[in-house]
């Protein structure tokens, strides 16, 4: 059955033009034989599972063996002992999609003009034939928190699936968040710098700017409430979900008084704040905590933030706040094309998390921290991010452990629907085996390793 | 050649037989025009007495007498131990100290139009900024505000020092009076100044177009390669001179060259060149230059000499040390206090310790006001210098013997002794202390007061009786104090007893009205009857004094005026109001009832009164200062997880361990690690069978249980720990920089990335010119100085780049990638073509030689010459198959094997040619799509390459991926299934091939450096962790070791945190400000780069020109990546490559830009 299994997908050593998104799903598919993470909160891996899921939802899943008559005749069964299955992984305070080459202007929708652009949503340009989104796929990622960049208020983030032939068939919530980018806090004392008073006033100077903005947005909206015939201010109308405290504010922010003061910022104005970045949390963990206020780390792969923090401080920086209180997911904090490290950051973050009774399963912890949590951060958390029966089937199946280096994902399915699992890379590299063996026409068999990860074929419409 | 710290001895002797005759040298002018009227005679006889001399650091004669003839100082005793010549003016000191003169080695004077117009002469050097031509004659002279300034110190003679550029020309000493006798030079030549100064790679403000020529050197490296290649230079002309000379038939003349001619002296030995060493890791960089063309050197230094004190003594040099003082950090808030690194904490403690500790290592040090903002903080930063430990004769000899020796003065200036100037100063109170004046000065012979001492006769409290009023006063004002020192008057009611708690001082604001009644403080406290009035407006005469004061203290309205006028038996002290009425008070000698009252004493008394807390007693806070500073680990780097002694046993066995050999073996389980003098000695099982005779003893075993080794990783492409910028890339072809100039050997990252079993590194310079500078090929000995770090017989190499970065700008060449080629091509020819020249000229009969002209040393064409003799490996930035495939043609064409190709992103598509050339491939594991180039980037190229036989590895021109290279093999396996013991090859033994140190380093096997990593588990798995790295058998990085350092750590900054926030902190700091910062050395820079000392400072750059809008825009994106979460210190200007940008937008209005170097 295993052999099977694998030997279906080792088929396909030729390029396609392109990756075909996935019509709705049509056929049920159970399945077997997995380890797999539900990623809902204090529920243990099951070592031996089997999971069925059809339109687009999953029906059942449990511990083998599987009853009889848990999924329907007819469903395509994949029996895949030694593999592993999680929910989708979201690619978290990202611009995939948003740009394609990024020293390349002209393919960089991810920042509008000025300081100050609410009123734009990142699901307006996300570019359903980027090459960059099937690669990510290619690492388990099925979906992003896509933010827009740029300015003091950067524009509302959108949760997005990560196939779909246009961008409004990717789009499952378009305002999933304000993102906003903190001024910096502390005086910087570089040489390069400017004078600290000077750093002083211009950082008052944007916090009385973002308070202007927001006080504006507030009476404008009570206003427009009271008088609908009043004009529309597109930038303000955005506000509205923000105002009411149920879309959060994603706060860009990284140094300790940044987070601090963004914190308290939201805190007095009664909005529901998001620290994103976050390298200095730690030393403010009381006020995270004390506000309840969530975490996006935006990579373990960074630098510390400073000269005397500890080598691994920002590698076990999404474990030591979870193991504070603190719910955290964690992004890739890299460029889009690079959104495929998300695992093995995750993976690093177990590796050096701290052994504390507050966190007893780091890997589970850390799984969440790419599927569940961030799936709750876009505004999505009841259909994405955990496997629940009557949840989307948006399912990876792995090779082995998601977090290890050399794990590869088999199958994915987005609900429902099996990605194409081809990419630019497959194609060039498809490309380019046609050229060794054209100039070496008859390879000799020890000429190097097999090898083993070859693309899966595109499955049968 | 002998490194004393003197002058050569012939130029001291020819400065003495001039000046020891001074007599006559100091009392005539030269210039003198015809007398008006009657001739003057100058009767210049004077005698200090009733003073101590201290003539020399450590000699005090009390009670002594000085005398000075026509400028000299013509004998010194005790009082009465010689008569006094008939004739002479005596002095009385009031029991003053007398020193010798203060000399400040180095004084910088705006060279800006010397320099511009030395650019401008006909034979002037390629470069700007080398215009060694600028003398001293052709300076402005100090203004008379600067002299008096320097005065006020003590100071009466300097070293003047011109300050733009990079070779800046030479300097005088002079003579800091303001008559013309005491204004003078002494010695000609003070040396010639050289600093490191870079453009940061932009254009100057008012000529952009000249931004080809002008802007190089853009960085560190640049700017030393142009350094060495002027010495060079010098030499082959002065050569050339000779040679034209002895033949000139058939020669061409030698090149006219004002700079080339103005250093012939300096490259024989016979002028001492002073560099600008704007932190301790620039000093030893101009020592290695020094040491490199035989130069006499000296040292502008930065005041932190003291985190390098060994090496810098070791260069036997002198250096002038500034007393440049951080300000206390801020440790206010926690937020404050968590964004100082320990390294300025700790600089700010020991900053003050810098010039004892350079003197009592035996360096010849001097104090000088250089890179003070303002020279009056000098004495400040003395005293707290003397605070902190210094003694009296260490500062008073690094401002007397020591400057004079070093400016080969030392025969007439520097002590108080017969023959020499008569240079002095006169200082009351205890030298630096806190009560120190500085009286008066004497130049040779001259007096220069500090502050003209007031010749008004009333100084003191004094009791006014019972006035003559006009009107009944309203209170009952008892006493006047009058201080004409301090410009002061004021008017005291009886109650208030003078020096009793609660007492307004003398030079408190007057107060208000009804401050008297109760003024809310403790009860008990003397009630003060608001009858003190201080006097406003006071002005002193010989005899009089005027002042007004408020006239409700004396129960008027509106304001009076006021006038003591001193008489023969009395004084009149008298309020006027505005109608002419009149309180009159008649002051005898006999009313004075004690002296002005210490404001200083009495302000403390209140403060403790008010606070409750006593002011520091100062032998306490010194004592507390000294053993807070003693506490401070010296370690090296002195920061963050400096190394106190690295932890080198004689012998390692490492057990029981998975063994990656990265050679034959494989990986092998349960294996043994013998490392013995820090070598690799047997890789087996059972070694310690092998050990048996000599047993454990000494040995440091390592339990391997359920662990994995592997070699030391090697990054085949790094960009840490390089100061001052990696791409000199204001020149298309820079052969001549090294990057190994400019090893910073105390950036954090090194130790980071030890801490992820990294421990060789190729520092590459960046991929902005076709032909860029050299690489460094290091170990990471984290705990050591640069001077350490490279690896002993690596081959040396250079950096090539193709493609996007280096065809940007469209308004240089090459543009384009066919221009890339031909430029590549036209060089090596003319290497080759140089190198053919030179060995002709070697191969001449030795005869024939000394008659033909010297071919010219080129450090740029020297190491292109090399790469074609196979003796300098390439390291070629390289995408797209087609430039990938150009190079290795061309190489083939010159006959050169290509080094590396570095990223080689599409070199899967031409694996085949790549392997056939014997190119090395050091690519990324996976990165692709952040340019047009890489868009094809694919993961399984490093695969498909190693397929295809070529020698790969996975690189990370990264800080950060560097400290995880393990992982990055992982991707290897995962993409095309390299087998996992081919994989870590990718980081070891492939990289170290590449860069030909693979005999010492990058596999486990007996004979190779000890360098090795000890990891928790697979090292291929993303959660192993490095639990040590060991290099040559010196335990680097390791885990308990680490968590041991960082308690120490915070231990050091919890201490110095108290004492920046307490008394020490307060009186605290110096202005220098971040100055003399930066962990990765931008330090205290030379100058160039604007904001930096020895620039403009960036206020004076006009707004809103180019540069200044470069600038913002600079500062601007510099603060986005430090908003965003970089360390400030990680973010390098000019070397982040947003230089580049700024300056390609602005002047070429490109559209895109790049940084770093990938």
């Amino acid at each position: 059955m295993a052999a099977a299994l694998l030997g279906a997908f080792a088929t396909c050593a030729h390029a396609q033009s392109t990756e075909i998104p996935a019509p709705p799903q049509q056929k049920a598919v159970v399945i077997r034989n997995v380890q797999l993470h539900s990623a809902v909160a204090g529920e243990p891996r099951i070592e031996k599972a089997w999971i069925s899921f059809e339109n687009g939802k999953i029906v059942a899943l449990g511990a083998e063996p599987m009853p009889a008559d848990a999924a329907r005749p007819d469903a395509q069964v994949i029996d895949a002992p030694g593999h592993v299955v999680t929910p989708g992984l979201w690619a978290s305070a990202s611009t995939l999609g948003l740009v394609e080459t990024l020293q390349v202007a002209a393919t960089d929708d991810t920042t509008e003009f000025g300081d100050f652009h609410a009123e734009v949503h990142a699901a307006t340009a996300t570019n359903p034939d980027s090459d960059l989104p099937p690669v990510a796929r290619n690492a388990g990622i099925l979906m992003v928190h896509a933010f827009p960049q740029g300015g003091v208020v950067g524009g509302h983030a959108s949760a997005m699936r990560l196939d779909g032939w246009t961008a409004m068939d990717r789009t499952v919530r378009a305002d999933a968040g304000l993102v906003v980018r903190w001024p910096m806090m502390e005086q910087v004392q570089a040489r390069w710098a400017r004078p600290a008073e000077e750093q002083r006033k211009e950082r008052d100077r944007r916090l009385a700017e973002i308070d202007r903005f927001f006080d504006a947005a507030e009476a404008y909206l009570r206003a427009r409430k009271a008088d609908p015939a009043l004009g529309k201010d597109a930038r303000y109308d955005s506000l509205a979900g923000v105002v009411a405290g149920e879309e959060p504010v994603l706060v860009d922010a990284n140094w300790p008084g940044q987070i601090e003061a963004a914190v308290l910022w939201a805190a007095r104005r009664g909005y529901r704040p998001v620290i994103v970045g976050g390298l200095g949390a730690l030393d403010v963990v009381e006020v995270l905590r004390e506000h309840a206020v969530p975490v996006v780390v935006s990579g373990v792969n960074r630098l510390p933030l400073r000269e005397q923090d500890g080598f691994d401080a920002v590698y076990a920086l999404p474990a030591r706040l979870m193991a504070a209180g603190i719910e955290v997911s964690l992004a890739s904090g890299d460029e889009p094309a690079h959104e495929r490290s998300l695992p093995m950051q995750a993976g690093r973050a177990v590796a050096h998390a701290p052994k504390d009774p507050g966190l007893a399963d780091a890997h589970a912890a850390l799984l969440g921290a790419v599927t569940r949590v961030p799936a709750i951060r876009a505004g999505v958390g009841a259909r994405y991010g955990t496997l629940v029966p009557g949840k989307s089937a948006t399912i990876v199946l792995w090779s082995g452990d998601p977090f290890e280096g050399t794990t590869v994902v088999r199958r994915a399915w987005i609900d429902g629907g099996e990605c194409d699992l081809n990419d630019r890379h497959k194609r060039m590299r498809a490309k380019y085996e046609e050229k060794r063996l054209q100039r070496e026409p008859a390879p000799k068999d020890d000429a190097g390793p097999p090898v083993v990860a070859d693309p899966p074929k595109s499955p049968a419409p | 050649m002998t490194r004393s710290p003197c002058r050569p001895r012939a130029i001291i002797r020819a400065s003495l037989t001039v000046l020891s005759a001074g007599a006559v040298s100091l009392s005539a002018l030269a210039q003198q025009g015809p007398p008006v009227a009657m001739r003057p005679v100058d009767v210049r006889r004077d005698a200090l007495v009733n003073v101590s001399v201290v003539a020399t650091p450590g000699e005090r004669l009390a009670d002594a007498v000085v005398v000075m003839k026509d400028g000299w100082i013509e004998r010194v005793g005790a009082r009465g131990s010689f008569e006094l010549p008939a004739g002479t003016t005596v002095h009385d000191g009031g029991g003053a100290t007398v020193y010798a003169g203060f000399i400040d080695a180095c004084v910088r004077v705006d060279s800006a139009s010397a320099a511009k117009a030395a650019a401008g002469e006909a034979a002037a050097h390629w470069n700007t900024r080398v215009t060694p031509q600028v003398r001293a004659a052709d300076l402005p002279a100090l203004t008379t505000d600067q002299r008096k300034a320097l005065r006020d110190i003590g100071f009466t003679a300097a070293a003047v020092r011109p300050n733009a550029g990079i070779f800046r020309g030479s300097g005088q000493v002079v003579l800091l009076g303001d008559d013309p006798r005491a204004a003078r030079t002494v010695q000609e030549d003070a040396g010639t100044d050289v600093a490191f100064e870079t453009t940061g790679g932009r254009p100057d403000e008012d000529d952009p177009e000249a931004w080809n020529r002008a802007t190089y050197p853009g960085a560190l490296i640049g700017s030393i390669a142009l350094v060495r290649q002027t010495f060079a230079d010098a030499a082959w002309h002065a050569a050339c001179a000779e040679t034209w000379a002895r033949n000139p038939a058939g020669n061409d003349p030698p090149v006219q060259s004002n700079a080339l001619a103005a250093l012939g002296r300096t490259v024989h030995g016979m002028q001492r060149v002073w560099f600008d060493a704007s932190d301790e890791r620039n000093l030893l960089r101009a020592d290695a230059v020094a040491r490199e063309h035989r130069l006499d050197a000296g040292f502008i230094g930065s005041g932190r000499e003291y985190r390098a004190l060994a090496e810098v003594k070791a260069t036997g040099r002198p250096v002038i040390v500034p007393l440049d003082l951080p300000r206390t950090p801020d440790v206010a808030t926690p937020r404050a206090i968590e964004a100082v690194p320990l390294r300025d904490l700790a600089h700010w403690a020991l900053a003050p310790t810098n010039l004892a500790e350079l003197l009592r290592a035996g360096v010849p040090a001097a104090a000088s006001t250089v890179r003070l903002r303002e020279p009056g903080a000098f004495a400040k930063a003395a005293r707290r210098a003397i605070d902190a430990g210094t003694t009296v004769d260490e500062m008073l000899a690094a401002l007397t013997v020591h400057p004079a020796r070093m400016l080969g003065i030392e025969g007439i200036a520097g002590q108080v002794r017969p023959g020499h100037l008569a240079n002095l100063v006169v200082v009351d109170g205890p030298l630096f202390g806190e009560d120190m004046k500085v009286r008066e000065t004497w130049i040779a012979g001259l007096r220069h007061e500090s502050e003209p001492r007031s010749k008004f006769p009333l100084k003191g409290t004094y009791a006014l009786g019972t006035p003559d009023a006009a009107w009944q006063p309203a209170g009952d004002a008892t006493e006047l104090v009058i201080d004409p020192d301090a410009k002061s008057i004021a008017f005291r009611g009886a109650k208030e007893k003078p020096g009793a708690a609660g007492e307004r001082p003398a030079d408190a604001p007057a107060p208000r009205e009804g401050d008297g009644a109760n003024d809310g403080r403790a009860a008990g406290e003397q009630r003060r009857d608001g009858r003190g009035a201080r006097a406003e407006s006071v002005s002193f005469e010989d005899n009089r004094a005027g002042f007004t004061v408020d006239g409700k203290s004396f129960g008027a309205e509106g304001t009076l005026r006021g006038s003591v006028v001193v008489g023969r038996t009395g004084a009149q002290v008298t309020l006027l109001r505005a109608d002419g009425a009149a309180i009159r008070w008649t002051l005898k000698p006999s009313d004075r009832t004690g002296d002005v009252p210490d404001a200083k004493k009495e302000r403390e008394a209140r403060m403790a009164e008010a606070g409750g807390t006593a002011p520091a007693d100062p032998a306490a806070l010194r004592a507390k200062v000294a053993a807070t500073l003693a506490a401070i680990p010296r370690t090296t780097p002195l920061a963050d997880f400096g190394i106190e002694k690295p932890f080198a046993p004689k012998a390692v066995l490492v057990e029981g361990a998975t063994v990656w050999t990265a050679a034959k073996d494989g990986i092998v389980p349960d294996c043994d690690v013998l490392v013995q003098d820090g070598k690799i000695t047997a890789v087996g099982k059972g070694l310690r069978a092998t050990l048996a005779k000599s047993g454990l003893e000494g040995v440091h075993v390592v339990d391997g249980t359920g662990k994995h080794v592997t070699p030391g990783l090697v990054d085949c492409h790094s960009h840490t720990g390089i100061d001052g910028g990696v791409n000199e890339w204001t020149q298309n072809v820079t052969a001549e920089v090294r990057i190994q100039d400019a090893v910073n050997a105390e950036d954090v990252d090194w130790y980071r990335q030890l801490a992820g079993g990294l421990t060789a590194a190729n520092q590459l310079h960046g991929s902005a010119n076709p032909i860029g500078g050299q690489n460094s090929v290091v170990k990471l000995r984290w705990g050591e100085h640069a001077a350490a770090f490279p690896v002993k017989g690596a081959i040396p190499g250079i950096k090539f780049a193709l493609g996007e970065n280096v065809t940007r700008s469209k308004k240089r060449y090459p543009s384009s990638r066919l221009g890339v080629e031909t430029l590549i091509r036209d060089r090596f020819q003319s290497a080759r073509e140089w190198r053919e020249a030179g060995a002709r000229w070697n191969a001449l009969p030795a005869a024939e030689r000394t008659r033909a002209m010297p071919p010219r040393p080129d450090l740029e064409l020297e190491a292109l010459a090399e790469i074609l003799e196979g003796k300098r490996l390439v390291h070629c930035h390289s995408y797209r198959q087609d430039e990938i495939a150009m190079l290795l043609r061309l190489a083939d064409d010159f006959g050169f094997r290509v080094g590396t190709l570095q990223h080689v992103l599409e070199g899967y598509k031409v694996a085949d040619d790549i392997a056939r050339h014997g190119a090395g491939a050091s690519s990324f594991s996976d990165w692709w799509a952040y340019k047009m180039e890489v868009m094809d980037a694919i993961p399984w190229n490093g695969q498909m390459l190693w397929k295809a036989g070529v020698v790969t590895s996975f690189n990370s021109d990264s800080d950060e991926l560097a400290r995880r290279m393990n992982t990055e093999a992982t991707k290897a396996v995962k993409y095309g299934g390299v087998p996992r013991e081919e994989a870590i090859k990718f980081v070891t033994i492939n990289p170290a091939r590449q860069l030909r140190i693979d005999a010492m380093t990058g596999s486990l096997e007996p004979g190779k450096d000890a360098d090795f990593a000890v990891w928790s588990a697979d090292p291929l798995s993303t959660y192993a962790t490095c639990l040590e790295t060991w290099v040559d058998g010196v335990r680097r990085f390791d885990r308990a070791e680490d968590a041991r350092m960082r308690a120490r750590d915070a231990q050091t900054r919890a201490a110095l945190v108290e004492l920046a926030a307490g008394d020490w902190g307060k009186d605290g700091g110096g202005d220098a400000g971040g100055a003399g910062r930066g962990r990765r050395g931008r330090g205290a820079d030379p100058g160039g780069a604007p904001g930096a000392p020895g620039a403009p400072p960036v206020d004076s750059i006009r707004s809103g020109s180019l540069l200044a809008r470069m600038l913002g825009t600079r500062d601007d994106y510099l603060m986005e990546q430090v908003r965003s979460g970089m360390d400030p210190w990680s973010v390098r200007p000019g070397e982040c490559g947003c230089d580049q940008i700024d300056s390609w937008n602005a002047i070429f209005e490109a559209t895109s830009g790049e940084g770093g170097a990938r």
